[in-house]
């Protein structure tokens, strides 16, 4: 208990030292800090709770075999995290889109408070429906800029794109967000962006 | 972007806040934790994707480490790195050689030289030379009296010449004896100097203490000069009197001869 109380008061740079020298308590300590950010990007990103699971334990197991090879001081564990687990997430869609000529399946509803907050649980379904009728790319770019709240420099890196087709990349998904809404009744056409 | 998101299109931002995420098992970070224990010692994963080369770069270091080692092969050749190019051309003989049984040459018919016919002057003469191992050759100093005998043995001959047919010895060029001046020592210069003054003066004389260029070839006490004078206007009287024939025959009249202070003398008949 004695160790991991002092595990949660050290910088990420140094636990991921310690994950180089193969310590699991450390790499744990990682794992509970920056384990829901790959797991809500899967989220949003496949709509799935189990391969969201997937995704972020994938990116926290690769995270395990880079801890050799990591730079303190550079951009941290959390942007690492968000980088590869979007990329796992864009792997994931195109070999799902590559793979099998079925429709993607419609994205269950589990939330646990669907049954309780029926409006809640309607409007929620409707934009996620919003959200997986974007394309990929778009839907990571929101995911990116809003959710995850990464700078469009940041998202664009992360994406391995420049700045200027990311921006034109961001455009494009937040008028079809809004065409989408707009058309399930969410947002009123009236209500223009600024 | 958030932020910015909320301040534009206020609407659509609150859309997307509706969009939330259940929350994790609380058991995942044991679960991790445990599988990334599992796979401790296993090799790590390849890195992490970064940007890759297009089809279009890779073609293009292809096409200029092509063009490199053309220019580098071209200079090469050029320059001879690879020496001369000895390419064997195939031919049907070898090959044929190497799979046909040898063929037993034909044998050339023997052609019995004739006995030469050799003169009897030529066996004489062969007779009468010595073998080449009884001919010295005779020493640098023998062979260049030898040839100085012959000089002057010629120049005798040449005098000899000039006298049968009446014309005086070809006196020394003063070109040449000037030339030769140059190419003394000033002490030889000197020395040379005194002795043709001394040879002067004794032939002014009549003493026989030495003897110029010439000096049995005309009467003594005179120079050189005047019998030069003498010679040159026998020649010019005997031109003369040549001109002055063929004068004659075309019915002109006879020139005559200029003396030295350029009055005409008068021609001989």
């Amino acid at each position: 208990m004695q160790v991991e109380a002092d595990l949660s008061v050290e910088s990420d740079d140094a636990l991921m030292a310690q994950v180089a020298g193969r310590s699991s308590g450390a790499f744990r300590q990682l794992a509970a800090r920056h384990g829901r950010l790959p797991f809500q990007i899967g989220w949003r990103m496949l709509g799935d709770a189990t391969e969201a699971e997937d995704i972020a334990q994938e990116a926290l197991l690769r995270l395990w075999d880079h801890a050799g090879r990591w730079k303190a001081g550079g951009p941290g564990v959390a942007a690492w995290l968000k980088r590869v687990a979007m990329n796992l997430c864009l792997d994931r869609l195109r070999r799902r889109k590559f793979g099998s000529d079925e429709e993607v399946p419609e994205r269950a509803d589990e939330s646990p408070l669907a049954d309780a907050l029926l409006d809640e649980d309607r409007m929620a379904d409707t934009i996620k429906a919003a959200m997986g009728a974007l394309p990929d790319r778009q839907r990571a770019a929101i995911v990116l800029t809003y959710y995850e709240e990464l700078t469009n420099m940041a998202a664009a890196q992360a994406m391995d794109m420049n700045i200027k087709a990311f921006e034109s990349l961001l455009l494009r998904a937040r008028a079809g967000l809004r065409n989408s809404l707009e058309a399930a009744g969410i947002l009123s056409p009236f209500t223009e962006a600024g | 972007m958030r932020d910015d998101l909320m301040k534009t299109d206020a609407a659509l931002a609150a859309a997307l806040d509706r969009f939330s995420v259940p929350p994790l098992p609380s058991d995942f970070a044991d679960r991790v934790a445990a599988r990334a224990a599992a796979r401790g010692t296993m090799p790590s994963l390849p890195g992490f994707r970064g940007r890759g080369r297009g089809g279009w770069s890779r073609g293009r270091s292809i096409l200029v480490g092509v063009a490199a080692f053309s220019l580098v092969s071209a200079a090469a050749a050029a320059t001879g790195v690879f020496g001369p190019i000895s390419r064997e051309t195939p031919v049907i003989g070898p090959i044929l050689a190497s799979v046909a049984p040898a063929v037993i040459a034909k044998p050339k018919p023997v052609v019995k030289p004739k006995p030469r016919q050799v003169a009897p002057a030529l066996q004489l003469a062969e007779a009468v030379v010595p073998p080449p191992s009884e001919v010295t050759p005779p020493p640098q100093a023998d062979r260049v009296e030898t040839r100085a005998a012959l000089i002057v043995e010629r120049l005798e001959r040449r005098a000899e010449r000039r006298a049968a047919r009446g014309l005086p010895p070809k006196p020394i060029a003063r070109r040449q004896i000037r030339k030769a001046l140059a190419d003394m020592t000033p002490e030889e210069r000197k020395a040379v100097r005194e002795r043709v003054r001394e040879l002067r003066r004794h032939a002014i004389a009549g003493t026989p203490q030495g003897r110029i260029v010439g000096e049995a070839d005309g009467p003594a006490g005179l120079t050189e000069r005047p019998r030069v004078m003498q010679f040159d206007r026998l020649n010019r009287q005997e031109r003369l009197e040549r001109i002055n024939a063929r004068r004659a025959r075309k019915g002109l009249p006879p020139l005559a001869l200029p003396n030295r202070a350029g009055v005409a003398e008068p021609s001989d008949p």
